[in-house]
């Protein structure tokens, strides 16, 4: 069996066209009954066609249709191991495909059976503090393991942490907002790839199709689509993430934020998305509670000296900086900080900028 | 006539001896000097001239030939004025009996007569030692630092006719030689008791000086890192009187030595503007001079906000600071300058400074920050053993009542550090943990299990890039010495990972 039927041949071909807007590629689609027709289509319709898409594009698209030009484009997504799923496919999401705007074509690198699994979104600001990252790479990695799979962008910060948190459990996928080809950014070409390998990077765009400052927004649309409920680590009163917790809030989706104390700049949208009713979410529990899932309890044991955990203590109190736990334990610094590092290692504090410690257990 | 008068030139740090010959002959009056003179040098003899009338003695009104043996070295400045002024006398005035084959004369000369200070004078003095000499006359102003030399008698003269006194025998002095001892010249501005909070901070300080580990601060604008850099000098062992002469001696030829102490006993702290060029921070120009790395020799060298230097400047810095002496060849020749620094360096977490700070918001972009961090090489890095964070000070911290410990308690600590190592490496040609190679590491710093499981699992967890593993373990060394314990222990590795935050990957 052919790898794509003739309306998907169709649809990719018009998707490789360079149109951006979505309801123009939408609308001709809707002129015919099969997308298949647009391959051997008179020249009445072409005329309607233009007046949607431009008279200038209809001499691309009149060569497009060529039966060669677009096995071009597939062999090319071919090499690259690039499958496209459209809207027609079986495999295509189906949650994604309830939401209005869902993207014609699919373009996926990975495990592309991920895309109708149990999906749930991690999103972040890229500024986001040490100890959120952490906890979003807790919580990414616990989601994982329970089979859940996580939905994230591909930037540094909050989408890096999920990531990070999720990549070993290859239950990821990581939704871009350019082609497979212009990753941005450019430092993150490595991670990008590792998650293709153990999990699923998507696009709605053709490889070669370079990242746009309003690429970013319409992205958290499929990001929101793809999942069963949003979690949104950080963000300032103005990112990113506030798009994705909009489009989740309109597809009728589960909106979770994780809680910031007053005056932290990159915790003010989580607080506002808290206070107009999203969930509130300090552990795992909360998402699983909230979504049904099964988890088990499993009791993590850790073993703490008496000095160790007498300074975890004093930071889960508070107490962040150095000087303060000092004071609070009566420890000198040469006693101080090998215990600090000790916490560090086994995964319960991290340290920030300027010496501040946070727990995130 | 002919007389020969000793006088002594120098290449970089080592004297090489230029006999000064004088010939006169009948004819029509004329003086010429030869023998690879440079301006200074052929300018002399207008120094020479009025120096000799206005002192009250006849200038021969006879044909003057000088050279300057042997011909193919060059001379360079005006040190040699003296010696030629000397020539010029013992040839045309009776009198001058003294025998001066044992003597080495140096000085620039004024128009009317005194002597003036020359830059050198102790690498000089040093070098007319080594050469044999048994008498050296200087100028009065540079009598301090030639006093510290041992066995060779000094003669520091104001004046020509002084040095006429000494020639015909009749009065002069021998300065007295000075015991070295090291003095605080200044008040003691910079010690870490007014250093409040910070403990991590003067910890990390207190291990790099120990172990003469590189150290570079990361903190926001204001958190104090010059401050405490500014410390570092405090809590060194005193310079031994070895160290203090080589420093000296630099200090001497670049003439930046104070000529009222005459020797440098507080080791140096150099902090280099960030538009140093790289002939200003490793040596070199028209005259072959030591650079700032080789002024710190034995001290510190403090390059503050380091990502605002030019890259070609700070990658200057890695063959020294591997080698602890640069080799500054040019056209001229090549010269070879001691440049064994301990580096210590800041900067902000980003070009705004406020990334990571929970309340200040940072306006960089992420490309911004990780080209700016881009600026200091991983080579470059690489030989930095500790990279720290500085803490944003409390209000809290600064009006502390409680004294902290001060330097002098600190440096105990260090110099007790210090006799362990020493101990250690006393048949493998290296001082301090930080300049130990990996045959070292295999043979000092030796991890049990326990160790090794932390060392993994910090790779695992924090992200560690590999090449600070054997950074870590140095780190480790000296922080097990400070502890006085044989085996680096679990705590001590612990420790030592709290020193790696550049090497943490971003998360």
């Amino acid at each position: 069996m052919a790898k794509y039927d003739l309306n998907d041949l169709a649809i990719i071909a018009l998707d490789n066209l360079g149109i951006t807007d979505y309801d123009k590629k939408r609308d001709v689609l809707k002129l015919f009954n099969s997308p298949y027709e647009l391959l051997t289509v008179s020249d009445e319709k072409l005329a309607i066609i233009g007046k949607i898409i431009g008279e200038n594009k209809i001499g691309g698209l009149k060569l497009s249709l060529n039966r060669e030009y677009i096995d071009e484009i597939t062999d090319n997504l071919d090499k690259k191991s690039i499958t496209a799923i459209t809207y027609l496919s079986k495999k295509y999401p189906a949650l994604l495909k309830e939401t209005p705007l869902a993207p014609l074509v699919i373009y996926a690198k990975g495990n592309i059976d991920l895309l109708n699994s149990n999906c749930f979104a991690i999103v972040g600001s890229r500024k986001t503090l040490p100890n959120s990252l952490k906890f979003s790479e807790n919580i990414a990695s616990e989601l994982s393991s329970l089979g859940i799979t996580v939905v994230t962008g591909s930037a540094d910060g909050g989408d890096r942490s999920a990531i990070l948190g999720a990549l070993s459990s290859g239950n990821i996928i990581s939704v871009l907002a350019h082609g497979h080809d212009m990753i941005y950014p450019e430092s993150n070409r490595d991670l990008i790839e590792k998650v293709a390998s153990s999990g699923l990077v998507i696009s709605e765009y053709p490889p070669s199709f370079p990242a746009r400052s309003w690429t970013f927004p319409i992205r958290n649309r499929i990001i929101a689509g793809l999942s069963r409920g949003v979690l949104i680590i950080s963000g300032e009163k103005k990112s990113g993430a506030r798009h994705t917790a909009n489009f989740a809030t309109e597809y009728n989706r589960e909106v979770f934020a994780l809680p910031y104390s007053i005056g932290i700049k990159s915790g003010e949208l989580c607080n506002e998305l808290i206070k107009n009713g999203a969930y509130l979410c300090d552990s795992v529990d909360d998402i699983t509670f909230a979504l049904g899932i099964d988890k088990q309890e499993k009791e993590e044991k850790i073993d703490l000296s008496v000095e160790e955990s007498a300074v975890y203590i004093a930071i889960k109190d508070g107490l962040d900086s150095a000087v303060l736990l000092m004071n609070k334990t009566g420890l000198k610094a040469y006693e101080i900080m090998p215990i600090l590092s000790s916490l560090e290692l086994k995964g319960l504090i991290v340290k920030l900028m300027g010496n501040k410690f946070k727990a995130v257990k | 006539m002919l007389s020969i008068t000793n006088s002594i030139v120098l290449i970089g740090l080592d004297g090489y001896l230029v006999e000064v010959e004088v010939d006169l002959t009948r004819g029509l009056p004329k003086f010429e000097i030869v023998g690879l003179p440079d301006t200074a040098v052929k300018e002399s003899k207008e120094r020479v001239r009025s120096a000799i009338k206005n002192s009250g003695f006849p200038f021969p009104t006879k044909v003057i030939t000088i050279n300057l043996a042997p011909a193919d070295l060059r001379k360079e400045g005006a040190g040699l004025d003296l010696a030629i002024a000397v020539g010029l006398l013992r040839a045309s005035v009776e009198g001058f009996t003294r025998d001066v084959s044992k003597t080495v004369f140096i000085g620039e000369l004024s128009l009317d007569g005194s002597v003036r200070s020359v830059s050198g004078v102790l690498p000089l003095v040093l070098g007319a030692k080594k050469l044999g000499f048994n008498t050296v006359v200087i100028p009065k102003s540079n009598e301090k630092e030639a006093q510290y030399v041992d066995g060779i008698d000094v003669i520091a003269v104001k004046s020509i006719q002084e040095v006429a006194d000494f020639l015909a025998e009749r009065s002069y002095n021998v300065s007295e030689k000075i015991e070295y001892k090291t003095f605080q010249k200044k008040d003691k501005i910079n010690d870490l008791s007014f250093v409040k909070g910070q403990f991590m901070a003067k910890r990390a300080l207190e291990v790099a000086v120990s172990g003469g580990h590189n150290l570079i601060m990361i903190g926001s604008p204001g958190s104090g890192k010059t401050m405490l850099a500014k410390c570092i000098p405090s809590i060194m062992p005193d310079m031994d009187f070895e160290e203090a002469l080589e420093t000296s001696k630099i200090h001497s030829v670049a003439g930046v030595l104070d000529l009222e102490d005459g020797i440098v006993s507080e080791r140096p702290f150099m902090t280099p503007h960030h538009s140093a060029t790289n002939v200003a921070l490793v040596g070199g120009g028209n005259a072959l001079k030591p650079g700032l790395i080789s002024l710190a020799h034995n001290g510190v060298l403090y390059l503050d906000e380091m990502p605002e230097y030019a890259r070609s400047v700070l990658e200057c810095l890695r063959q020294p600071l591997e080698d602890r002496v640069i080799t500054v060849s040019r056209a001229k020749g090549s010269v070879k300058y001691p440049a064994n620094f301990m580096l210590c360096a800041s900067m902000n977490p980003c070009p705004c400074g406020n990334y990571g700070s929970e309340t200040a918001e940072c306006r960089c972009t992420q490309s911004q920050i990780k080209k700016y961090r881009a600026k200091i090489s991983g080579p470059l890095l690489d030989r930095i053993d500790i990279q720290l964070q500085v803490d944003n000070v409390e209000y809290d911290d600064l009006v502390a009542e409680e004294i902290p410990e001060s330097s002098q308690v600190v440096r105990k600590r260090v110099n007790q550090a210090r006799l362990i190592q020493r101990e250690r490496f006393k048949n493998d040609d290296i001082l301090v943990n930080a300049q130990m190679s990996e045959v070292h590491i295999q043979k000092y710093c030796a991890l049990d299990a326990k160790c090794e499981e932390i060392m993994r699992k910090s790779y695992e967890s924090l992200g560690l890039s590999a090449r600070g593993r054997s950074r870590i373990i140095k780190v480790a060394r000296t922080i097990a010495d400070l502890d006085f314990s044989e085996e680096i222990l679990p705590k001590h590795l612990l420790e030592a990972i709290n020193y790696r935050s550049m090497d943490i990957n971003e998360r």
